[in-house]
């Protein structure tokens, strides 16, 4: 028995931090510093550049010799070979930085995520869902970029900027960093404005994604019974909504913009008159005048992107937004850092008097039910009736409300994660295939199962003949992009799953609801079968349970309302392969 | 590109450029003007004058700057708006032919991926235009400052795109490249979210995690690997654009030396300078992400796509189609000789399947999955062609039907039935809009969910599936059970209608299927013996053709007899 071994950022007590912040994240420091270094150089090049240039040309006028320019000459040129360079190298410093927060968000998200399924994510869990949050963390990521840049490059500017200038004359640098000061506030400003008409934006934007899904699962129906018309009029309708947020930014983005330019000259203009002032009081002479103004040209330059970054990072905002939301949601249960558990073999299953609840409302109430080893049980009843919650409960993916489930008299509440699927293997009722390859997707179940081993879990859910006509065996790529399953095959996988697991008790949830109902009642005789010995707990509608189970409930409301022994016939769990026989029933 | 809002937004974008780049010009010899007055020696001048028109300068740039930026994002957002109503158009018309790929790619290109167009169409197209009529602009003012220095922003300027094209051609390869890596890993990553209830009940979800992060770095080492290449083109624009300046003020530096030219036009030309090449770098700059923004017009053009396999919008160009539709209840409706091949799969489907659904006859079709059951309901609604033989309503090609008259007259329950994330009424309506409260709950009751409309909260009005209240795969059947109970149709196609159901449902829905399939015609395939029993006829599929099947016959009322059939023509007449 060995605790939650192996395990590293799982889902334990004391374990992952979940998506909370940018700040939590942290950033790493090296690269940002390599990143900033080359912004300060890029900047310090640009400015001097101009004033470099301002100051050679205004110098030229007064006819020096040649020598008096050779040196501004070089410099000139070496500016403007150094900014491009440094630029260069402070673009990849930042994306360096940012996918690496990137990689990491990932990682969070994944924390995050992984205490939430099944159970804790509510109705909106589906795969079309989290893979928002995915794109969310993007989104964020790409934001981020932009907005390092920018504010490396303006501090790198303004504080540079305004430092010559203060040397070359205090005056002037005061008025030059009043002016990029107050562009600045001014680009804040204007993005604040256009926040709300963002957020509405991306409020519609959301719903046009979810309209999207929620349209394409409905367009059979939809195209058959003729009522394409209703799509046209929802998007209609998101689309009006997304435009008056849309015509809101756009106009805050002007104003930004327009705000900015006119503060630039006005700034500019502020500098020019400020210097003159100065160079009739005697202060500086006409060249350094030439020489604040070019300065002041160059760091203006630079605020004047502040308010289309800005503008841009209203998407970065609303992706961090759900993904922070996202965080805060409880875990349904909190899984115990050391394993109580069992020793391996068959035990005991037992439910005593328990209770779930979800979202307020009792799913399941006073179910007490003992599977000792080898017992077969099936839980029957309508949709709804507490049959998934009971599963759940079991597997520890959400809390009893009341009473408790165990595993060999330890509450599952006790168990490690690892613990559990020592004991159960558990087959959903839709089960899903990793865009992997056959034997991988089985390996899910054990890790170190051999190629005979899966072959022979195949076998036993009757997917021997589907295995021999694969031409690649075991290295044959299923899911997304590779070979197509039905839905049976899938299942038939799942079940082969949860055999390989090796656990002593299978929980089955309605394992053939989508199986070929003519063979499927053949694959719950095969899957007992090859359970052998196995505890079972088995829900399902097939007819025939009562050959194959030891005992019926049946469940209505979340609470039992009948119990019926059944006799098992021995014979029930036929040999593997024999599915693609007629029903006979 | 079909989007005449892009054309109005960059005509409008180079207009409003043109007069910034005019007052960009006015504050440059403004500037000029007034710093050389203050050289030893020459005279101050008009300053009041310089700095009236600094003012107006700023003053209409500004002004300029709202009335473009306005336009560009308002542009941006109708042309997305466009694209998006587009591809939601095509991809719902595609979808029940099976090739509009799967939800989530078409949310994540209407999504995420328009979004790079408000860069692209409210940013790079307007900047791009910007980079071409700005520049030469500032050039001819150059050239009148001082012609010698307009030979060499002209220069400059007919290099950058030169260079641009290069460098730019080569990034354009590898963005695309990128945009995949970045869509295969997150197809990797989505998939193992799906799967993350799976991986926790194995409790393999700490290697599911290192796969993730090795695959987040591999991603990020060959995106830097990427950028390293794409920041190329932005180096060699930036350079070329600082050194332009250069390349401007040492010869003018020098030539002030021996007085070939003036310090005040010297002063307007450096300072107009750097104007010359900003938009051209914005434009370079913003390059790397347009391309992003057309990878992702690429994708929306190919999911929108030139045509409409299913005929479900319009009518393909030229050919007229009949409105008036044969009545299955009066004649008989055939597949004959189909042939019916998908991609990826070795052996036709169907090939050579006939089948006769006579009028006011059941046909139950019964056999293992994948043998091309829901393949013929498609084909019955008109979703998929038959790439052989024909599908026939009274002996007319349903190719030759329009396609939205036919299915007024089918009533369809799909496979893997799906609601709208809307109310329950909505939901049963789009079936019959014009149905009554009492016609849903009485349709609920026959399909065996009488607790539902009175169980939920708000009852008809409760909101469900996303966003609302979540359904069970078997209240999910039995809700569209109800709408094929609501909707009186000739020909009914039913694909496994009660999969998900227990015995006891499954009875009350097989008593109210009973009673609407009264006199019509049906295609039923199921599993189910109970529903087979509805059946005049059960066949089977076998090799991709119709074989009769006797099995599944409780009460001994399966057979091959087309007695019942004859009844219900007779019946139809």
């Amino acid at each position: 028995m060995t605790p939650a071994s192996g395990r590293g950022g799982g889902s334990g007590a004391g374990g992952a931090v979940r998506v909370g912040s940018m700040r939590s994240l942290g950033l790493a420091p090296r690269r940002l510093t390599r990143a900033s270094v080359s912004g300060t150089i890029g900047a310090a090049s640009g400015i001097g550049l101009l004033a470099t240039s301002g100051w050679l040309i205004t110098r030229a006028a007064g006819r020096p010799p040649v020598f008096v320019l050779s040196v501004a000459i070089g410099l000139v040129q070496a500016f403007a070979v150094a900014r491009g360079i440094a630029r260069y190298f402070e673009r990849l410093g930042v994306h360096d930085v940012s996918l690496d927060l990137l990689g990491r968000l990932r990682l969070r998200l994944f924390d995050t995520l992984e205490p939430l399924v099944p159970g804790g994510l509510g109705p909106t869990g589906s795969g079309e869902v989290l893979s928002g949050f995915v794109s969310d963390a993007e989104i964020i990521a790409k934001a981020f970029a932009k907005r390092v840049t920018t504010a490396i490059d303006l501090v790198a500017s303004i504080v540079l900027g305004t430092a010559v200038a203060l040397v070359v004359e205090p005056g002037v640098g005061v008025v030059l960093l009043a002016g990029a000061v107050a562009m600045t506030v001014v680009a804040l400003v204007a993005a604040r404005l256009g926040r709300a008409g963002a957020e509405r934006e991306a409020a519609a934007r959301a719903e046009l994604a979810d309209s999207v899904i929620d349209t394409m699962r409905v367009a059979r129906e939809l195209v058959a019974f003729g009522r394409e018309d209703l799509v046209t009029a929802r998007l209609a309708e998101i689309r009006r909504r997304s435009n008056s947020g849309a015509a809101r930014r756009a106009f805050a983005t002007g104003i930004g913009r327009a705000g900015a330019t006119f503060t630039a000259t006005a700034a500019l203009a502020a500098v020019v008159a400020t210097g003159i002032a100065a160079h009739d009081a005697g202060h500086v002479s006409g060249v350094m005048l030439a020489v604040e103004v070019f300065v002041a040209l160059a760091v203006y330059d630079q605020c004047a992107v502040l308010p289309l970054v800005l503008a841009d990072s209203a998407a970065g905002r609303s992706a961090a937004h759900r993904l922070w939301a996202l965080g805060a949601l409880p875990a349904p249960v909190v899984e115990p850092d050391l394993d109580a558990g069992p020793p391996d073999g068959a035990a005991e299953i037992a439910f005593d008097g328990v209770r779930v609840t979800h979202d307020g409302t009792v799913a399941l109430d006073e179910l007490s039910l003992r599977l000792p080893p080898g017992k077969r049980v099936a839980l029957v009843g309508r949709s709804a009736s507490g049959k998934t919650s009971a599963l759940y409960a079991l597997l520890h993916f959400v809390p009893c409300a009341a009473g408790r489930a165990s595993i060999g008299g330890v509450d599952v509440a006790r168990i490690t994660r690892a613990g559990i699927a020592r004991h159960i293997g558990w087959v959903d009722d839709v089960t899903h295939v990793f865009a992997t390859n056959l034997g991988d997707n089985l390996r899910i179940a054990d890790t170190e199962a051999t190629e005979a081993s899966c072959v022979a879990a195949l076998a036993a859910v009757g997917l021997a003949a589907w295995f021999a006509s694969l031409p690649e065996g075991l290295s044959t790529r299923l899911g997304a992009g590779g070979r197509p399953m039905s839905a049976g095959e899938r299942q038939r996988l799942g079940l082969a799953r949860a055999l390989l697991a090796g656990g002593d008790t299978l929980a089955l949830d309605e394992p053939t609801a989508h199986i070929d109902p003519t063979s499927s009642a053949d694959v719950l005789d095969e899957l007992v079968g090859a359970t052998g010995s196995k505890t079972v707990l088995v829900i399902s509608h097939e007819p025939g349970l009562d050959r194959l189970v030891d005992e019926i409930v049946t469940l209505e409301g979340g609470r039992v309302v009948d119990r019926q022994a059944t006799r098992r016939d021995p014979a029930a769990g036929r040999p593997p392969g024999a599915a693609g026989c007629s029903s006979d029933h | 590109m079909q989007l005449p809002v892009v054309r109005r937004t960059v005509t409008a974008s180079a207009a409003v450029g043109l007069v910034s780049t005019a007052t960009v010009v006015v504050q440059a010899v403004a500037l000029a003007h007034l710093l050389a007055g203050a050289m030893p020696g020459a005279h101050p001048g008009d300053r009041l004058t310089a700095f009236v028109a600094l003012g107006a300068a700023a003053a209409v740039r500004g002004l300029a700057a709202l009335v473009g930026e306005t336009l560009a994002h308002l542009g941006a957002t109708k042309a997305k708006a466009d694209l998006r109503a587009q591809l939601v158009g095509a991809a719902l018309a595609r979808a029940p032919s099976g090739d509009a790929g799967g939800p989530g790619d078409l949310a994540t290109v209407a999504g995420r991926g328009l979004d790079a167009l408000d860069v692209y169409i409210g940013r790079c197209l307007p900047d791009l235009v910007l980079a071409v009529v700005a520049p030469l602009a500032l050039a001819v003012a150059v050239g009148v400052l001082d012609w010698i220095s307009g030979v060499i922003v002209v220069t400059a300027i007919v290099l950058f795109p030169v260079f641009g094209a290069l460098v730019g051609r080569a990034s354009l390869a590898l963005a695309g490249n990128r945009w995949r890596q970045v869509e295969g890993l997150g197809r990797h990553i989505t998939d193992v979210f799906e799967g993350l209830p799976i991986l926790r009940a194995f409790d393999r979800t700490a290697e599911q995690r290192r796969r993730i992060e090795t695959a987040g770095e591999a991603l990020r080492e060959a995106s830097l690997s990427t950028l390293r290449t794409a920041f190329l083109s932005a180096l060699v624009l930036d350079t070329l654009a600082s050194v332009s300046v250069a390349l401007l003020a040492v010869p003018l530096g020098l030539r002030l030396l021996n007085g070939t030219v003036g310090l005040p036009a010297a002063l307007a030309v450096l300072i107009v300078a750097p104007e010359v090449f900003l938009p051209l770098r914005r434009a370079s700059a913003e390059f790397h992400e347009s391309t992003e923004g057309l990878a992702a017009l690429g994708q929306a053009m190919a999911l929108i796509g030139p045509g409409d396999p299913s005929g479900v919008g319009r009518a393909p160009r030229g050919e007229r189609r009949l409105r008036e539709i044969p009545d299955p209840v009066r004649v008989p409706v055939e597949l004959r000789a189909v042939r019916f091949e998908v991609t990826g799969r070795h052996d036709p489907i169907l090939d050579g399947a006939d089948l006769t659904i006579a009028p006011g006859e059941t046909v139950v079709v019964v056999g293992p999955n994948g043998t091309g059951k829901s393949t013929v309901a498609a084909l019955l609604l008109g979703f998929v062609q038959p790439s052989r033989g024909a599908v026939t309503v009274g002996g007319v090609d349903l190719a030759d039907l329009d396609p939205a008259s036919w299915r007024e007259r089918v009533t369809y329950l799909p496979e893997r039935p799906a609601l709208l994330g809307r109310t329950l009424a909505e939901n049963l309506r789009l079936a019959d809009p014009e149905a009554s409260e009492e016609a849903l709950v009485a349709a609920l009751v026959a399909a065996g969910a009488p607790d539902l409309a009175g169980d939920l909260p708000s009852g008809l009005a409760t909101r469900l599936g996303a966003g609302g209240r979540p359904v069970s795969s078997g209240e999910l059947q039995r809700i569209a059970l109800a709408r094929t109970l609501l909707r009186r149709g000739s020909l009914y196609v039913l694909d496994e209608p009660t999969v998900h159901l227990d015995a006891a449902t499954e009875a009350t829905v097989v008593t109210g299927l009973r009673r609407v399939l009264e006199g019509r015609s049906a295609f039923i395939v199921t599993h189910r013996p109970a529903v087979a029993d509805l059946a005049d006829r059960v066949v089977r599929l076998s090799g991709g053709r119709f074989v009769p099947a006797e099995l599944l016959a409780p009460n001994g009322t399966a057979g091959t007899s087309p007695e019942p059939a004859a009844a219900g023509a007779g019946a139809g007449q």
